[in-house]
């Protein structure tokens, strides 16, 4: 045990080892780990901000069209979600939303609206 | 024969060389990939804070009381608070979105300490016009 204990201690103090993979590691590796992680950080964070966006949109929209019936206004809520999705690049289907509360006057209405993990929730009294 | 050695089992485990070298060789690269990575990533968030700018501009916009102006000033007055270290350039317009009119704002930043500040990010969001607008 106790060389055992010596040799960890030496192998931190000793310098000898192998440049090449030294610069794979740290030089490559280490990077492109941090660029993986970066870009997935700011892929939900653009998910994050859509979600918001559609789900403060369509809120706006329901409210505006408050006089029509349930089907007509989640039709207008797809139509809004289509055109976002191909706006932002984005595949077809992947944002998805739901309306919770009634549509009757005075009630508050929300629309949570789903991106891959991230997901936002807006609401609005109808008018 | 017998006297011979590999001569890569040396380069690989040996540690010996000029400091210099190993500076040029091993270092600059290195610092150089950590600054191309950390370029790519501020990048990226320059464009997300382009998009939230650009739908708080096209949200600002498209109200009821709302014109492209004062979208255009509030996407501005995002970017300046988010980034006030990119060149920030608006642009607005009306289109129309599924039969609906809209207000479209467009918001191109040039982040000054990404490549030298000759990469520009751009991002773009429309919303529909409110009854009245």
């Amino acid at each position: 045990m106790k060389s055992g204990i010596s040799n960890v201690g030496l192998s931190l103090r000793d310098d000898r080892g192998s440049a090449s993979i030294e610069f794979i590691v740290f030089g490559l590796l280490v990077p492109l780990i941090a660029l993986s992680l970066g870009m997935n950080g700011l892929g939900s964070q653009r998910h994050q901000i859509v979600c918001q966006l559609f789900a403060w949109q369509a809120v706006r929209q329901i409210a505006d069209h408050a006089d029509e019936p349930k089907d007509e206004i989640v039709t207008r809520l797809n139509s809004l979600a289509i055109a976002k999705e191909t706006s932002l690049n984005l595949d077809p289907g992947d944002l998805r939303f739901t309306i919770e509360g009634e549509l009757a006057s005075g009630s508050v209405v929300s629309v949570r609206a789903q991106l891959g993990q991230s997901a936002a929730k807006a609401s609005i009294r109808m008018p | 024969m017998s006297r011979f050695r590999a001569p890569t089992t040396g380069a690989l485990t040996s540690d010996a060389g000029s400091a210099a070298v190993d500076f040029l060789g091993f270092g600059m690269p290195t610092v150089l990939v950590a600054l191309l990575v950390m370029q790519l990533l501020l990048a990226g968030y320059v464009k997300n804070i382009a998009l939230d700018a650009a739908a708080e501009g096209a949200a600002q916009a498209s109200s009821a009381d709302g014109t492209l102006a004062a979208g255009v000033s509030r996407a501005n007055a995002v970017m300046r608070a988010a980034a006030p270290w990119a060149k920030t350039r608006v642009t607005a317009t009306t289109i129309a979105v599924a039969g609906d009119a809209a207000s479209s704002l467009t918001v191109t930043a040039v982040p000054s300490f990404v490549m030298f500040g000759l990469y520009e990010v751009s991002a773009e969001d429309w919303s529909i016009n409110e009854i009245g607008h």
